[in-house]
C-alpha cells in the first residue's frame, strides 16, 4: 500500500475516537449531501434567510466536516514525532511523502467541503457561478484547516488541562471560520486566507528541506535566544528565584502570544458579540496559566520554611505579577480592536470588566486545581465558561438591559471570590503526589 | 560442546582454536565428527560469525578439519591417532607457566610442587573412579 | 560489485564553533560488526548521525554505497536501517499499526520476520504504544529497522532499557544478520560485554577522534598489561616505553603497554633484565587504560 495513502488511512484510524469520529463524519456527510441533493426545494423567508428545512439540510454536512477534522487529529501529532525524529531521514522519499499526505487529509476534507457547498449553491434559489464557488471554498477550507491542524498540533504540545481547554477553543474558532464565508461569497479572498497559503508553503519548505531547516532553526533559536537575553531582564536577580520556578519569570510570552489569534481573526470577524465571546474566553485562557501552581510550588516549599498558606500568598501574589501583563495586553487589545471596528461604546464599557472577571474566575479556578483535573474542576470550569459566555453575549446585544449584564458581571465578581476562599481551603491540604504529574521528560541515556 | 568466556581477555577465537585443537587431539573429537555450522555456533554462544569462521578456515589449513560439499565442517583423518607427546605438552605450556610463577612467589620449592602434583594427581583419578564430578578448570 | 559499505576520509563535524569530531577516517565492509565506544557526549550519536546523512560534514567525505550521505537517494535508503537512541514510536497507535506505517514505504518486507520476532520477543501487536514499558518500546523500534533486510544496521545504544533476556534475543538478531557476511552492523553501546561477544571491529572515540578503528582481536593483541617480576630490587628506577600507565613496587611493575609485540618485549626484557608475563585485556579494561 503506498505510503502515502497509509499515512492517510492511519491518521483517520490510528485511534479508536479517531475511527468512530471517521465513520460518523462520512455517514453525516453522505446523509447530508444526499439530503441537500434531493430534499424538495427550499425558500427564502421575507428576511433572505432559508427556511428551516432549507437550513437544516444546508447545514447538516458540517457538523461532519468537524468530526471529520477531529478524526484525522492524529496527523499533527504524527508528524510531529515523525519529523523530530532521525528515522525519517532514512526512510525512502520519506519527507516527501510525509508531506504529501498532510496536504492529501487537508485536501480530502477540503475537496468534501467543496463539494458539499457547491451542492448547497446549486439547491439554493440564487443565482452564482458553481465553479467558482468549489475554487473559493476549496481554498478556503484548506488554509483555514492548516490552521485547525496547527491548533491541534498546539493543543497537543500543551500539557495542562486549562490550556488543553484553550487550545481546543483555538480549534473551534480555526473551524468556525469557513461557515462565514460560505455563507457570504465575495469576489476577493480574505487575507487570512492568502495568510495560510504561505503557512502551508512554509510549512512544505521547512519540512522538505529537513536536516538543513534543523541546524538552521537551531541556529535562530540560539541567536534569539542571546537576542533575548539581551532586551529582557535578567533572568536571575536576587528575588526571582520565586518566579523562575514557578514559570512566572516571562510573561511576554503568552502577553504577546495572545495578539496573534486576534490578529488573525480581526480580518474576519467584525461583529461584537463574537468579539466578546472571543475575548470571555482569552480571558479565561490568561487566568488558567494558574494551574500549574500547585505541583510548581512543591520545589519552593521544599526550599524555604513556608507553611502552606503562606506559600499560598506568595505563589498567588507571583502569579498575579505574571497576569498582570498578560491582562493588561487583553485589554489593550480589546479597545484598540474596539475602536478599529466601531464598537458602541455600551459594549466596551461592559466588556472590558468582563474581561477581568473572566480572568480572575479563572485564575482562582486554575488554583483550585490541587488534585488534578477532576470531575469537579471540569464542572466548574464548563459552568464558569458557560456563564462567562452567556455575559458576555448579553454584554453584547443592545436589546439586553445593562443592568442586568451589571447583574451577571456582580455574579462572576462572587464566583471569583468563592473559588478563591476554596482554593485556599485546598492548599491547606496540599498532597504533592495527588497533583498531576507532568509528562515525564524521557531522558536521554547518554 | 566448548567453553568460551567472551570477557576473559583471551580472543574468543584464540579460545575456540585452542579447544578444538585441545579436543581434536585428545580424541574426544574423533575424526569424522561434524562440527555445527558457523550460524549455530555463532548463535549457540552469542558471538560473530566471523570469528567462527576465521577459527574453521585457519583449522582447516591446519588439516585439522576438512569441509566436504554439502556437509557441514568435519574432523579430518588425523595423521596420528593422537597427537605427539611433544605437541601435547606444549599444549600444557600456558599452565606449567601459571604454577611455576606462583609457586616461585609463594617461595615454595619445586619438590614440593612435584609431591603436590602427585598427590592432586591421584585424588583426580579416585574421583572419576567414583564418579565425583571433576574440580573445576582454571583456564 | 560488493565493496565497502561506507567509506569515510577525514571527516569532521563541528557546531558553531565547537569541534565535536576530528578528521575520521574508517570503511566499513560487508560482514562488519563494528562495536562504537566512548564517553558520554564524545560524540558517538554524531557519528551515527553523520553516517545516516541526516547532518553534513563539516570538513571531509562519507559515502554509503557509494553515495554522498547527506544527499542519500531512495535507492540507497532502502538499504539502511537505523535505530535512534530514542524511540521515535507514535504513542498513539498499536505495534502494528506503526509497523504498516513504516512499512508502507519500503517496496521489500519481510512479514514473516516481523511476526516470528514479536512472538518471540513477546509484543503483542495490538497493544498500544502508549501503554508499553521501555524495554518494549525499545524492542519494537528495532523490530522495525529489521523488516526490510538492510545491508547496513546501524544502531545507537539500542540496548539501553532492555532486561539481560531481551538483550541476548537482540544480540542473537544482531547474529543472524551478520551471518550471511553480505551485511554489515554498527552499533554503539555502553554495555561492553555485548561489544566483546559481537564485534570484530571495534571504534574507541576519544578527544574527538577514533583513538582505534580496526579489528578488535589487533587490539587484544596490542593493548596488554605486562607483569614485569625481578629478584632484585629497583624496580622503581624502569622506564618502561609504550607505557599508558604503570604501577610500581620493590620487585615488580605492572604496566599498560601499547603496540605489543615480539621485538617490544624484547626490548622491555633487556631494559629491565626482569621476566615478563604480558596479560590480555577485557575491552572494558582497554576502555578504561585508554581513558585513565
Amino acid at each position: 500500500m503506498s505510503a502515502v495513502v497509509r499515512l492517510v488511512w492511519t491518521y483517520f484510524t490510528g485511534t479508536r475516537l479517531g475511527r468512530w469520529l471517521s465513520v460518523a463524519a462520512l455517514s453525516a456527510w453522505a446523509l447530508g449531501n444526499i439530503g441537500v441533493a434531493l430534499a424538495p426545494g427550499w425558500t427564502l423567508d421575507p428576511t433572505g434567510r432559508l427556511d428551516a428545512q432549507g437550513a437544516f439540510f444546508v447545514f447538516l454536512p458540517w457538523p461532519a466536516v468537524i468530526a471529520a477534522l477531529f478524526a484525522s487529529a492524529l496527523m499533527p501529532a504524527m508528524l510531529d514525532r515523525m519529523v523530530r525524529g532521525r528515522r525519517l531521514s532514512v526512510l525512502p522519499h520519506g519527507r516527501l511523502r510525509l508531506f504529501a499526505s498532510a496536504i492529501g487529509t487537508a485536501g480530502l476534507i477540503s475537496l468534501a467541503t467543496a463539494g458539499t457547498a457547491a451542492l448547497a449553491f446549486y439547491r439554493f434559489p440564487i443565482e452564482i457561478a458553481l465553479g467558482a464557488v468549489l475554487v473559493r471554498t476549496f481554498a478556503v477550507a484548506f488554509t483555514t484547516f492548516g490552521f485547525t491542524y496547527l491548533a491541534l498540533w498546539i493543543l497537543g504540545q500543551v500539557r495542562s488541562g486549562a490550556g488543553q481547554l484553550a487550545a481546543a477553543l483555538l480549534v473551534m474558532l480555526s473551524i468556525g471560520l469557513p461557515l462565514t464565508y460560505i455563507d457570504a461569497p465575495t469576489a476577493a479572498l480574505p487575507w487570512p486566507v492568502k495568510l495560510g497559503w504561505l503557512g502551508w508553503i512554509a510549512f512544505g519548505a521547512m519540512l522538505l528541506a529537513g536536516p538543513r531547516a534543523a541546524s538552521a532553526a537551531a541556529a535562530a533559536r540560539r541567536w534569539l535566544g542571546a537576542a533575548g537575553r539581551r532586551f529582557s531582564p535578567r533572568p536571575y536577580a536576587e528575588g526571582t528565584e520565586e518566579s523562575l520556578l514557578l514559570g512566572t519569570s516571562r510573561p511576554w510570552v503568552l502577553a504577546i502570544g495572545q495578539a496573534v489569534p486576534v490578529g488573525i481573526a480581526a480580518g474576519y470577524f467584525k461583529v461584537p458579540t463574537v468579539w466578546l465571546f472571543l475575548f470571555a474566553v482569552f480571558s479565561a485562557i490568561a487566568g488558567a496559566v494558574t494551574s500549574h501552581a500547585a505541583e510548581r510550588s512543591r520545589v519552593l516549599w521544599l526550599r524555604n520554611g513556608l507553611t502552606r498558606a503562606e506559600l499560598f500568598r506568595r505563589v498567588e501574589r507571583a502569579y498575579w505579577h505574571h497576569n498582570g501583563y498578560v491582562l493588561a495586553v487583553l485589554v489593550l487589545l480589546l479597545v484598540g480592536l474596539g475602536s478599529f471596528h466601531d464598537f458602541p461604546t455600551r459594549v466596551l464599557a461592559l466588556g472590558l470588566p468582563l474581561v477581568v472577571l473572566g480572568a480572575t474566575a479563572s485564575f482562582y479556578l486554575g488554583l483550585m486545581m490541587t488534585k488534578g483535573l477532576g470531575v469537579v474542576e471540569i464542572l466548574l470550569g464548563v459552568s464558569t465558561m458557560g456563564w462567562l459566555i452567556g455575559t458576555s453575549v448579553a454584554a453584547a446585544r443592545t436589546d439586553v438591559d445593562p443592568a442586568a449584564v451589571i447583574g451577571l458581571q456582580a455574579a462572576l465578581a462572587l464566583i471569583a471570590l468563592l473559588y478563591r476562599a476554596l482554593a485556599k481551603v485546598r492548599w491547606n491540604e496540599l498532597d504533592w503526589m495527588l497533583c498531576r504529574a507532568e509528562a515525564r521528560p524521557r531522558g536521554r541515556t547518554a | 560442546m566448548f567453553t568460551l568466556k567472551p570477557h576473559s581477555g583471551v580472543p574468543i577465537y584464540r579460545q575456540l582454536l585452542e579447544q578444538i585443537r585441545r579436543m581434536v587431539a585428545s580424541g574426544q573429537l574423533p575424526p569424522g565428527t561434524e562440527l555445527p555450522s558457523i550460524r549455530e555456533l555463532a548463535l549457540k554462544h552469542t558471538i560473530n560469525p566471523m570469528t567462527v569462521s576465521k577459527v574453521y578456515t585457519l583449522l582447516e589449513a591446519e588439516g585439522v578439519l576438512e569441509r566436504h560439499r554439502g556437509k557441514p565442517m568435519t574432523v579430518a583423518e588425523q595423521r596420528h591417532a593422537k597427537a605427539p607427546l611433544t605437541a601435547r605438552m606444549k599444549q600444557l605450556d600456558p599452565q606449567l607457566d601459571a604454577l611455576v610463577l606462583a609457586a616461585q612467589q609463594l617461595e615454595v620449592g619445586v619438590d614440593d610442587v612435584v609431591e603436590a602434583l602427585k598427590a592432586k594427581w591421584e585424588e583426580n583419578d579416585d574421583r572419576s573412579a567414583r564418579g565425583r564430578p571433576r574440580p573445576k578448570q582454571v583456564l | 560489485m560488493t565493496g565497502p559499505h561506507v567509506v569515510a576520509r577525514g571527516l569532521s563535524k563541528s557546531f558553531s564553533r565547537k569541534t565535536v569530531l576530528a578528521d575520521l577516517s574508517f570503511e566499513i565492509e560487508p560482514g562488519d560488526v563494528v562495536g562504537v565506544l566512548g564517553k558520554n557526549g564524545a560524540g558517538k550519536t554524531t557519528l551515527l548521525e553523520l553516517i545516516l546523512g541526516f547532518t553534513p560534514a563539516s570538513a571531509g567525505t562519507v559515502e554509503v554505497f557509494g553515495h554522498e550521505s547527506f544527499r542519500m537517494p531512495a535507492s540507497v535508503k532502502t538499504k539502511v536501517g537505523f535505530v535512534p537512541q530514542q524511540d521515535e514510536l507514535v504513542d498513539q497507535l498499536t505495534a502494528a499499526d506503526q509497523i504498516r506505517v513504516i512499512r508502507s514505504f519500503y517496496k521489500h518486507w519481510d512479514d514473516a520476520l516481523i511476526e516470528r520476532l514479536m512472538a518471540k520477543w513477546e509484543i503483542d501487536p495490538r497493544a498500544r504504544i502508549k501503554g508499553m514499558s521501555v524495554g518494549q518500546r525499545q524492542k519494537l523500534s528495532i523490530l522495525l529497522a529489521l523488516g526490510h533486510h538492510p545491508a547496513l544496521l546501524l544502531l545507537d545504544e539500542p540496548v539501553a532499557s532492555l532486561d539481560p533476556v531481551a538483550r541476548r534475543h537482540f544480540l542473537e538478531q544482531i547474529v543472524e544478520v551478520a551471518a550471511d557476511g553480505t551485511r554489515s552492523v554498527v552499533f554503539s553501546s555502553h554495555i561492553v560485554s555485548d561489544i566483546e561477544r559481537l564485534a570484530n571491529k571495534i571504534w574507541i572515540l576519544k578527544d574527538h577522534r577514533l583513538c582505534w578503528s580496526g579489528n578488535f582481536d589487533d587490539l587484544k593483541d596490542s593493548i596488554v598489561r605486562l607483569h614485569v617480576r625481578s629478584t632484585r630490587p629497583g624496580a622503581r628506577s624502569w622506564v618502561i616505553p609504550n607505557a599508558l600507565s604503570v604501577e610500581y613496587a620493590e620487585h615488580y611493575a605492572t604496566a599498560i603497554v601499547h603496540d605489543w609485540s615480539a621485538d617490544l618485549h624484547d626490548e622491555i626484557a633487556e631494559l629491565t633484565g626482569a621476566q615478563l608475563e604480558p596479560e590480555p585485556l577485557t575491552l572494558e579494561d582497554i576502555f578504561l587504560e585508554l581513558h585513565r
